[in-house]
């Protein structure tokens, strides 16, 4: 193990006649917590704890529900208060996530694109200021989650749209259900569409503006490649 | 004729177990560190730490003003909403662009190694702090940003190569004593971590077991690059293989020197393959700058004498 097999962290020797920080360090062997004097013995200790906190917290973040709520009181501030903490299981399950576009109805009927998670097509800066539009956009598509934000979420989009679209008229979530394939190559879901949520725009208020793309209207398998979102 | 064992010194007694395991954890926790890894850790990290401030203020108001969107109600009964600063003031643009600030401070402090330690845990808060604001943006990479910052703190990061050593050389003041590699340590045990608990949940569903799990992944428009069904099934399975052999033997190889440089080169690979295949951001880049973390203080110093940062150490 490093720090364990002979190697010391300041094991390159700094040549002669070259000043260098690290020329001070005298590799001593760290101290038995007996052969410590009363503020390293509290010092020990204090780290000590940290450590347990810190790794307990970091296997109870990734474990089953139960467990979590186990240790709760123990270390549910520091993971999950303070964030701490997390559940790392990358993948584990095959990925359902589908595209989420948010559209605008204008008062000709015209469909404009407003947002989508479809970062495709987009420009360097577009993907680097959308990275994240995927995860909040997309949970749209979840009930829960739309239940919980999918109101804010389509008034803050009526008043973008606004912007640049003052007759729009209503804003809506659509979901674009992609194609799904067995292992023999045999399709098992059709791609679709369905709209998740459609809100009315009644707010005038204005707010900062991404740029709308004009967009063909529906339906389209999907958002116009090449456009990015707002 | 003199007594030969009088000359002989005591043997030493012998160490109970709890002795020899105590030993060996404050060897490893508590090794002295000149602070070279530190540093190079800290300039990596601090490049992506002002990427990722960009990023903020890119979205500041989008995705955490009082007319986002996620205005603070949805959030405000949330358990420890109350650690976020917005919950003090909801609706003050102060907060919000104090927050992005803070934020833009404290990445471009740490990065050039003025007072490092307090601006990793001044990131490590903003970062919490956002993300308890709106966490439906949140994704692994920047909850691994945040962890990263705060053990960042617990790190020697403005030991060489930074404003602060510079000050001390200009004041004429002894340089830094060397700290111990505590706090590398929790950071290295945290992305081990990462990966084998990372591995262990792909083990528990059969696709990946089978090897056929990448094929789900690549084909998804939502993550893949370039979405296609791979057809091919010894493609397939490699991938699906590789990708848990990876997520299994970094963690238990990294911690030998010899094995070091090659889990290290092989981790680069794996993560620039995803940024290149898939749609996740920041998560490989998060990963790939941890990795100075493992790295001895002698082995950083070669690196940072390659980026012509540091003078080499060969004449």
């Amino acid at each position: 193990m490093a720090g364990t097999e002979g190697e010391s962290q300041a094991d390159a020797a700094p040549p002669e006649g070259i000043p260098d920080e690290g020329a001070a360090l005298v590799p001593v062997p760290p101290k038995l917590f007996s052969e410590l004097d009363r503020k390293g013995k509290a010092v020990r200790i204090v780290a000590i704890a940290f450590a347990v906190l810190h790794l307990g917290a970091m296997l109870v973040g990734g474990a089953v529900p139960s467990i979590k709520r186990f240790f709760s009181p123990i270390v549910g501030f520091y993971g999950d208060g303070l964030r701490m903490s997390n559940a790392w299981g990358m993948f584990g399950k095959p990925p359902t996530s589908t595209h989420v576009a948010v559209e605008g109805t204008l008062a000709d009927g015209r469909i404009v694109l407003l947002s989508t998670t479809d970062s495709h097509g987009r420009s360097w800066f577009e993907r680097v200021r959308d990275a994240r539009i995927r995860k909040i956009q997309g949970k749209l598509a979840e009930d829960g989650d739309r239940g919980r934000i999918g109101a804010t979420f389509l008034d803050y989009y009526c008043r973008e749209a606004r912007r640049e679209h003052p007759d729009v008229r209503e804003v809506r979530a659509r979901n674009i259900i992609h194609e799904l394939r067995d292992d023999d190559g045999k399709v098992t879901r059709q791609a679709s569409m369905s709209i998740l949520m459609v809100r009315r725009c009644i707010d005038p208020s204005q707010g900062p503006m991404p740029r709308t793309i004009p967009h063909v209207s529906p339906p389209a398998p999907r958002p116009q490649e090449g456009g990015g979102d707002m | 004729m003199s007594d030969v064992s009088s000359a002989v010194a005591p043997e030493p007694p012998i160490p109970s177990r709890w002795q020899i395991l105590e030993r060996m954890l404050v060897d490893f926790f508590g090794a002295p560190s000149s602070g070279e890894s530190a540093a190079l850790f800290r300039i990596v990290f601090g490049v992506l730490a002002c990427w990722e401030a960009w990023a903020v203020w890119l979205n500041l108001e989008r995705y955490y003003s009082a007319t986002g969107v996620v205005t603070y109600e949805v959030v405000k009964n949330d358990a420890y909403a109350w650690v976020s600063l917005f919950a003090l003031a909801p609706g003050s643009n102060a907060m919000l662009y104090g927050h992005g600030i803070a934020f833009a401070v404290a990445a471009v402090l740490l990065l050039i190694g003025f007072r490092p330690r307090v601006m990793a845990l001044v990131l490590c808060y903003v970062s919490a702090s956002l993300q308890i604001r709106n966490p439906f943006v949140l994704n692994s990479g920047d909850r691994l940003f945040q962890i990263a910052a705060g053990l960042g703190a617990l790190m020697p990061l403005g030991h060489t190569l930074s404003v602060d050593a510079l000050i001390r050389r200009m004041r004429g003041q002894p340089i830094a004593k060397p700290l111990a590699i505590y706090g590398q340590r929790l950071l290295q045990l945290e992305i081990a971590y990462v990966y084998l608990s990372s591995c262990i949940a792909k083990c528990m569903n059969p696709r990946w077991i089978h090897g056929i799990a990448l094929r789900d992944v690549l084909s998804s428009p939502v993550y893949a690059e370039w979405p296609r069904y791979f057809d091919f099934f010894p493609v397939v399975v490699t991938l699906t293989w590789m990708t848990l052999v990876f997520e299994l033997v970094f963690p238990l190889a990294v911690w030998w020197k010899r094995w070091r440089p090659w889990m290290i080169l092989w981790g680069i690979g794996f993560h620039v393959g995803i940024d290149a295949m898939m749609v996740i951001p920041v998560f490989s880049a998060m990963m790939i700058v941890c990795y100075a973390a493992y790295l001895t203080d002698g082995e950083a110093k070669w690196v940072l004498s390659r980026l012509r940062l540091r003078r080499s150490p060969a004449r």
